[in-house]
């Protein structure tokens, strides 16, 4: 009897496992479809403002020796660091002039590949960016 | 030795349950067992993540034994309704579709579209604070 009994516990047990790896994988994959269109509305509205630093930014780098931060500006302040023999000074502003160079160029190529991309996505989408 | 058999019929009665949810056909023809298999093995590898989901309506039909299921499952599939295989094919081929949604005027997205559009946004968001970051400290 005990042996029936068992049987039948792991028959339930398998049907109970069946049901319960069932219903939560529905139930999962439900709930992100629903909000797909607020979050690609939210992501979407983000594109104007990034676009709007993006530009700035550019700008700012682009700068002559007289705009702070500008690949120029940070050229100056190494040669002056040269001329003074703060060769330490001078490395350093170099490896920030380095990477400040590269993020021109990713910035640059952002602007002019990503965001026209992702705006397109968007618009294609039915959302106004 | 009685209760060796209800024993063995109880655990066969669940086994036949829990493999006609997976719809792995529960067989008693021949034609029955070897043809069934490339319909399910096709239809989840073509569709998306929830092909488990439809198993959930199964328990109440019992019928992927019967014998037109494999060809009927195929060619009848894109119909709702209809005998309980169909059903279980057609409750396949629209699950995929919950993954997706459709905007009020244009195509629908996936998940992973959205997923790659926020990524790429914040992925120009942290550039952009990590410059601005770095020029205030100049």
């Amino acid at each position: 009897m005990k042996q029936h009994r068992s049987f039948l516990i792991t028959g339930l047990a398998g049907l109970a496992a069946v049901a319960a790896t069932v219903v939560p994988t529905t139930a999962a994959a439900a709930a992100p479809a629903a909000d797909l269109g607020p979050r690609l509305e939210r992501a979407c509205l983000r594109i104007p403002n990034i676009e709007l630093r993006t530009a700035n930014l550019i700008d700012r780098l682009q700068g002559d020796a007289t705009v702070r931060g500008s690949l120029a500006w940070l050229q100056a302040q190494i040669d002056r660091a040269n001329q003074r023999g703060r060769t330490d000074l001078a490395t350093v502003l170099e490896n920030r002039l380095a990477v400040r160079t590269q993020t021109l160029e990713v910035l640059q190529q952002r602007q002019s590949e990503l965001l026209p991309k992702v705006k397109a996505f968007c618009e294609s989408h039915g959302v106004a960016v | 030795m009685r209760r060796v058999p209800r024993a063995v019929t109880v655990a066969i009665a669940a086994v036949a349950t829990v493999t006609a949810l997976a719809g792995c056909g529960g067989g008693g023809d021949d034609a029955a067992d070897t043809t069934p298999a490339p319909v399910l093995s096709t239809a989840p590898s073509s569709s998306a993540p929830a092909t488990s989901a439809p198993t959930t309506s199964p328990p109440s039909t019992s019928a992927p034994t019967s014998a037109p299921a494999t060809s009927v499952a195929v060619t009848t599939a894109p119909d709702a309704g209809g005998a309980s295989t169909t059903t279980t094919v057609a409750t396949t081929t629209t699950a995929p579709a919950a993954t997706t949604t459709t905007q009020a005027s244009g195509p629908a997205v996936t998940e992973a579209e959205v997923a790659e559009l926020e990524h790429a946004l914040d992925d120009i968001d942290q550039l952009l604070a990590d410059l601005q970051a770095d020029l205030d400290a100049d």
